[in-house]
């Protein structure tokens, strides 16, 4: 007690201030809603509040595994977001390291702003726009069909629709990632530059051996983080995109939920699925975040 | 505390008249507390100075008669307001601020507030996430699903009583359609959960809208069998109908969701798609499952491949199905009788000289065509539990019903024709406006022999005041006004079209999901859907509808039919 109050006596109070508008803001909007989680052992009724509903253990997760579909629609959420992960991760660290070579700064700010603006739209916009650009009579299958290619259904078609989820996906968010890379290098020592021209090391060499190693770390940090994706394959995008003929490899978890559970406002169910979302997800981070420290010796935090 | 709160609600029951008795009453059975308070706070809003003096001598209060119609002390109540389209309201006005609003407020005391103001795509989240947190409006309007789940919560108030007991005679003609037929939704033992939206029994009655300009190009003769409208939907997508050289015409309008322009092709072969029919044992039966919808499937295939629907049509919803109608692209529209309202409407803007005939879907090879139209409920209007006066809703139908029925007597029936003649009011639906809304079961029925009968006599005088705006509007249309064409198409031809049929084959089941239904009704129907849309694009052979057939009884569908029917049973 008597070192706490000497603690706050001294200069560090100020820095206490400064995080507790954090710290209170994490208390409110993290950990007291995770006492949430009871509904999905409960059958909950809205007029008895939380506390008050009956318990019924393990039904919704009985409930979860007996539906039809579960399965199905796992596997083709961990493809989609594995692949998103897999396929999304390196375009940014390319991007970046291309953007940072070049001098001109107009041109760089230029594509910088030009490449992260889709991050800021929302599926429903983007979804009208890659509907149109892949219909029957879209940009698309009219540049394909100059070169006698006929007409595809590219969004109506099992094989294809995986990979214009794919591909779509890392075209809205590479941008964003790559200003976090950029970001990045920006804290790299000059010196380390202007020390290894001195040692006779040409571009190529630099990127290697300075460049590179200076965004390991945040390289590392984004990795371990996205991890903690792989079950979440995108529902808005997927939900504003499929129809009938793609549900076998387009369902997602997250959009099979959404008919199964807020068709019947089943809120047990949807708690139960996202809790166990959540703890595979955190599950996969710590896992990363070991692996990341026994391979490189790094540690996040 | 908790005494003291007993007590007050029994001085609030004694005071309140008669109309409260019946809410107390029925409201003590449980959530005593939270009631109790409630009620309290309205006695003591409405009419604190009286209720000491009454409450002591109760016996003295003479028995107040029950006015159907009008509150005696002003009455907050709060509504949700569903939102047709925010621009109809003139300048100054808004959803919760408006001629109509207020024009309830002197003609039944209900003053009225909106706890929430959105179009219907927001509105039914707004009454979930309400549902969720239980913070409910006063008086709302909830689909069956929704119904089923505020039931179960036990957050609606049990309006039987007060039914039985405000109800005027017109309202037991609206809302009792079809001997009670219409509460079986919401009702639960005897107990009236809600009041049924009821809505023209028209709505959901197939008619077939078909380009005339077209057919007289192609020198086309009127179909009259089912053949001949499918052969017809075939030429209009070969034939180059709007003579601009390319294949860009479609026969029929097809979309996504399966909904009336696929169900009503397939009534046509005497299978009924996603509805559960009656079968002579009185057992139900799931439509989608009969081997006839091969037939039917097979036919739309056909179509498909030729191009006489669009091929795009898995895409699209059924909004965006009708840009294509709209920019005058498809010949044959199976509509409803409203459909020349919209979209049809946009059609003769879009294209010049075009123009539509209509006419009831015709039978395969001639034979009576029964189409299913779906019971005219669209959802119910239900209390919150623990609102004070529930009675408020019945208020409302009640004046709605004097409208309905043209009573000009009727205080409300009078304010109502007034605003109605108001420039400013005149076009802008106010219909739409309203809380609560119903209509006659046969309400376009009944206009439609009105405006023949009036065209007849060549006078409009012996037709109710509020019915002449809307016939001003059709005689003028069928005198040519571009304007007003959509109003006689609607009532002249669309409403006669509609209800033609001799038939009808109506959906045996009204609740929500059963127990399998819930764990399996969502992956079910995916499956339907799916092989339906596999089917009609060609990546599914016809023959694998045995297939899903034998599937969809596997993974469920026997046993949630079962289950209904056990339900049905006990019912009985």
């Amino acid at each position: 007690m008597n070192r706490i109050k000497r603690r706050l006596a001294t200069k560090e109070w100020q820095l206490h201030l400064m995080i507790a508008p954090g710290v209170v803001f994490l208390i409110l909007f993290s950990y007291l809603p995770l006492y949430g989680i009871l509904i999905a052992f409960k059958e909950f009724l809205p007029s008895k509040g939380i506390w008050a509903s009956p318990w019924v253990g393990l039904k919704y997760f009985d409930f979860m595994m007996k539906l039809p579909d579960v399965w199905r629609v796992t596997n083709n959420t961990i493809y989609i977001a594995g692949l998103k992960i897999l396929l999304g991760f390196p375009v940014p660290i390319g991007i970046a390291l291309m953007l940072n070579e070049v001098r001109r700064s107009f041109f760089k700010k230029g594509v910088q702003t030009i490449i992260y603006l889709p991050h800021f739209l929302s599926w429903v916009i983007l979804a009208g726009l890659i509907l149109d650009v892949f219909s029957l009579t879209g940009i698309v299958n009219s540049f394909l069909g100059w070169f006698g290619i006929e007409p595809f259904y590219y969004l109506g078609d099992n094989r294809s629709f995986p990979w214009i989820i794919i591909a779509t996906d890392i075209w809205k968010n590479f941008g964003w990632g790559t200003v976090i890379y950029l970001a990045a290098l920006t804290g790299i020592d000059p010196a380390l530059y202007e020390s290894s021209v001195i040692d006779g090391a040409n571009r190529w060499k630099q990127t290697l051996h300075i460049t590179i190693p200076g965004i390991v770390p945040i390289i590392i940090l984004t990795a371990i983080l996205s991890l903690g994706n792989v079950l979440n394959a995108g529902f808005e995008q997927i939900f504003n995109l499929y129809n009938p003929l793609v549900m076998d490899r387009g369902d997602i978890l997250d959009t099979y939920v959404y008919r199964v559970a807020f068709q019947e406002t089943n809120w047990s169910l949807s708690t139960m699925v996202g809790l166990i979302k959540s703890v595979v997800n955190s599950v996969l981070i710590i896992a990363g975040y070991w692996l990341a420290y026994r391979i490189t010796k790094y540690r996040v935090f | 505390m908790k005494k003291k709160a007993l007590r007050f609600t029994l001085f609030g029951c004694m005071a309140l008249s008669l109309a409260l008795t019946a809410a107390c009453g029925s409201s003590n059975g449980n959530n005593t507390g939270e009631t109790a308070n409630k009620t309290n706070d309205a006695a003591a809003g409405s009419q604190a100075p009286a209720e000491n003096a009454t409450a002591e001598k109760p016996e003295e209060k003479p028995a107040e008669e029950i006015n159907p119609y009008k509150f005696k002390e002003p009455v907050d109540v709060v509504f949700a307001k569903n939102v047709f389209d925010i621009k109809v309201y003139p300048e100054g006005e808004d959803p919760g601020n408006n001629a109509v609003y207020k024009m309830i407020e002197q003609t039944t005391n209900i003053r009225p507030t909106n706890k929430f103001a959105v179009p219907y795509e927001n509105y039914r989240e707004r009454i979930k996430l309400g549902i969720a947190s239980n913070d409910l409006p006063d008086i709302f309007f909830a689909e069956q699903a929704d119904v089923d789940q505020l039931i179960k919560n036990d957050m609606l108030e049990d309006l039987k009583p007060i039914y039985d007991n405000y109800a005027t005679d017109k309202t037991k003609q609206i809302s009792g359609y079809k001997d009670g037929l219409l509460f079986t939704g919401a009702q639960r033992g005897g107990k009236y959960y809600g009041m049924p939206n009821v809505s023209d029994a028209l709505n959901g009655s197939p008619v077939v809208y078909i380009r005339k300009d077209w057919m007289d190009k192609l020198g086309a003769q009127m179909p009259k069998t089912f053949e001949e409208l499918i052969a017809l939907a075939k030429r209009f997508a070969k034939e180059d109908p709007d003579g601009n050289g390319k294949p860009d015409t479609y026969g029929l309008s097809m979309n996504n969701q399966l909904d009336l322009k696929f169900t009503a092709l397939m009534n046509a072969y005497g299978a009924y798609p996603k509805v559960y029919v009656k079968d002579a044992d009185g057992k139900l039966n799931y439509g989608s499952l009969n081997p006839n919808m091969k037939q039917g499937l097979t036919m739309l295939a056909d179509l498909y491949k030729e191009g006489v629907i669009d091929k795009e049509f898995v895409t699209k919803d059924m909004p965006k199905s009708m840009e294509l109608v709209s920019q005058g692209k498809v010949g044959i529209l199976i509509g409803e009788f409203f459909s020349p309202l919209w979209p049809l409407q946009d059609v003769p803007k879009n294209v010049k000289g075009a123009d539509f005939v209509s006419m009831p879907m015709p039978g395969l090879g001639g034979a009576e065509y029964q189409p299913n139209v779906p019971i005219n409920v669209s959802g119910y209007f239900v209390v919150r539990k623990g609102f004070a006066h529930p009675e408020a809703l019945m208020l409302l139908l009640n004046n709605l019903a004097e409208t309905s029925y043209s009573n000009l007597d009727n205080e409300w029936a009078k304010a109502w024709s007034e605003l109605n003649k108001n420039p400013k009011y005149a076009n802008a639906s106010i219909n739409n406006w309203l809380p609560v809304f119903n209509d006659r079961p046969d309400a376009n029925t009944n206009r439609y022999n009105l405006f023949t009968e009036a065209l007849k006599s060549g006078t409009d005088q012996n037709m109710p005041a509020d019915q002449r705006v809307t016939f001003q509007n059709v005689l003028k249309g069928k005198e040519g006004d571009a304007a007003n064409w959509a109003w006689y198409k609607t009532f002249l031809e669309g409403v006669p079209n509609a209800s033609s049929y001799k038939t009808i084959v109506y959906n045996g089941w009204f609740g929500s999901a059963t127990e399998t239904g819930k764990l399996k009704g969502a992956s079910l129907l995916d499956l339907e859907n799916q092989t339906f849309i596999k089917i009609i694009v060609g990546k599914s052979p016809v023959e694998s509808f045995d297939d899903f057939a034998k599937r969809y009884n596997d993974l469920g569908g026997k046993q949630i039919l079962d289950e209904m029917n056990a339900q049905l049973a006990n019912q009985k």
